[in-house]
């Protein structure tokens, strides 16, 4: 549970919970404003000033994040949970040199001494990303390289320390299409090549469904449902993620869109009980917005936060 | 390629090059000639009365400077564009105003495109004055405008920074409309909303184009959405068209080899075999 430290009390993630297996590629999806960069950092222990984790907790491999002293944090963040961010652009710093950056990473975790060692791991670590001319890129600027390849860049900067854990927060959504399919296929290489598990967040369902193992679906600050990519996608249990689907335009499907109604609440907005989505929601009960409403397993690790569920031992079908 | 409908907008070998004009000491200290970018590169280009013609292409593929070379925004460096028989940058004085009230644009970025000093009255106030509404007829018209892109009267007095982003690019397709504009170009419009409102958007303009008998060009890199939205798809790299076809055809049976890849490249939902 993410909230201001002080002031007035807004929820912003409420009882929050997901897991990320080894070596699993997990989707993030929701629309803007449903908490999905704050869930990525507060696993970090990045969270804006003013806000703070007042319940939960964050393991990693058994070890407990949420409280860690800061010196414990240090040592976990690049090194076993790395982050990229969606505008690579803002990320760099434009007045050093991108083997600078990639190497500042080997040096802060000492993970290579020297100045020759540095520049042969960097090097190495362009390459894997995928960048031309990796000797030539060490000693550009960040301004010198397209989009595409500065964010090749800073996922060789989040790769250096080797970590287990690879959050991305919407790390295409400011590229084209084209790069944007580059950039996926090399973060499944990493994935499958280095075994590490990544965090996608997305609000782009198609992508995530073609890239993930998993996927979780969040609105308001909250999970809505969970499940593998093709339970969320041929057989979406909660009114939401059915919304979501139907109003997605999907190519070569020339079907009409079905937009949900309504608008996205802002957190003050979201009702203490009941669903966040009711006031939108086409199949709406009376007890939905007076009872507290848990993740009903719909099947076998699909999950929905939805009366429907319960009271259908069946998953909703997906609207005619 | 079958047009639906007469032309409303023609144009013809259209360019545009821009040239990047370094102060003089740059000039003088790296010795560098000016550098020159063509944007559009010989464009020729139809679209009939009531059609949606979408225009597809990556960043600096020069969508958005072919859309507002045809409403007249930036002068032509070659060829020419005629809308609804008028020729564009030949207009002069009450002519230009009328052209200028034809045609219209509609931005990406509705925190951007509404001044923020102005309350939603007044920035369809200044529209309608274009048309020549008297004042006392004003806020009556802007009632009907606002109800017409599913706002309503209690948004009369409201700020810009008050709306949520699909509310903003609903006001920016009245006062759109409220010139009484018969073509509209929709510059991305809906790059800068979320999923379950852009379907919304897409919908309203759907709807106004069948209530209003509009003209589109609806620019996009997002194929998928040109896909829910044309009649026909052209696609755009480096300055020119390099397909243009029905968009069942484009899109399922590309013929150039940069098309298959664009379409290649976009995610998809797999099917439901999996």
């Amino acid at each position: 549970m993410v909230g201001p430290a002080g002031g007035r009390p807004v929820l912003l993630l409420r009882s929050l919970s997901f897991v990320v297996e080894p070596g699993e590629i997990l989707g993030l999806i929701g629309e803007s404003g449903c908490g999905k960069s704050l869930t990525l950092l507060s696993v970090l222990g990045l969270l804006p000033r003013g806000l703070a984790v007042q319940a939960g907790s964050v393991r990693l491999d058994g070890m407990e994040l949420i409280g860690a002293p800061q010196r414990a944090m240090a040592a976990i963040r690049g090194r076993r949970v790395a982050i990229i961010f969606q505008d690579p652009q803002n990320c760099l710093n434009p007045s050093f040199t991108i083997g600078r950056q990639v190497g500042e990473a080997l040096c802060i975790h000492k993970l290579a001494r020297g100045r020759r060692a540095v520049r042969d791991r960097v090097v190495e670590l362009l390459t894997e990303v995928g960048l031309p001319d990796p000797e030539g890129c060490m000693d550009r600027f960040p301004h010198q390289l397209s989009g595409g390849m500065q964010q090749r860049a800073l996922i060789a900067t989040a790769l250096a320390a080797g970590p287990q854990l690879l959050l991305a927060d919407e790390p295409t959504t400011a590229l084209d299409v084209s790069v944007q399919a580059q950039i996926m296929e090399l973060l499944r290489d990493v994935n499958r090549q280095r075994g590490c598990s990544i965090v996608l967040v997305t609000h782009d369902l198609a992508l995530a469904s073609q890239f993930c193992d998993r996927i979780a679906v969040m609105y308001a600050g909250q999970i809505v449902e969970e499940g593998s990519v093709a339970n969320i996608v041929h057989r979406p249990a909660h009114p939401y993620t059915q919304g979501l689907l139907a109003c997605l335009p999907m190519l070569g499907r020339r079907q009409q869109l079905r937009p949900i109604p309504g608008e996205i609440p802002t957190p003050d907005e979201v009702l203490a009980v009941g669903c966040a989505f009711a006031p939108r929601c086409r199949h709406r009960l009376q007890e939905c917005t007076s009872a507290h409403i848990e993740l009903h397993e719909a099947t076998d690790g699909h999950r929905a936060r939805c009366l429907l569920v319960r009271h259908s031992p069946q998953p909703v079908g997906p609207p005619t | 390629m079958s047009v639906r409908g007469p032309a409303l907008v023609v144009a013809e070998g259209i360019a545009r090059t821009y040239r990047e004009d370094p102060s003089r000491l740059t000039r003088v200290l790296l010795r560098t000639p000016p550098r020159q970018v063509t944007a559009v590169a010989g464009v020729d280009l139809t679209i009939g009365t009531g059609e949606t013609l979408g225009l597809v292409g990556e960043s600096g593929s020069g969508k958005t400077t072919l859309g507002r070379l045809l409403v007249g925004l930036e002068p032509l460096d070659a060829g020419r564009v005629i809308v609804d028989g008028l020729e564009v940058g030949r207009l002069r004085g009450r002519e230009r105003r009328r052209f200028r009230r034809r045609c219209q644009i509609v931005f990406q970025n509705p925190y951007a495109s509404l001044n923020p000093r102005y309350s939603v009255r007044q920035l369809l106030g200044v529209a309608l004055r274009l048309r020549g509404l008297r004042r006392s007829e004003q806020t009556e018209h802007a009632v009907r405008l606002l109800e017409r892109v599913g706002l309503s009267r209690r948004h009369l007095d409201a700020y810009p920074r008050l709306l949520s982003g699909g509310q903003r690019q609903r006001l920016a397709l009245a006062r759109a409309l409220a010139t009484g504009a018969r073509f509209l170009v929709l510059d991305e419009p809906t790059s800068a909303l979320d999923v379950s409102i852009q379907a919304q958007i897409l919908e309203l303009l759907v709807w106004l184009r069948r209530e209003e008998g509009l003209t589109y060009l609806f620019i996009s890199h997002n194929i998928a959405v040109v896909e829910a939205i044309s009649d026909r798809v052209a696609v755009m790299r480096a300055g020119r068209i390099v397909e243009c076809g029905p968009t069942d055809q484009v899109v399922r049976d590309p013929q150039h080899p940069y098309t298959q890849a664009l379409l290649r490249a976009v995610p998809r939902v797999p099917s439901a075999s999996c």
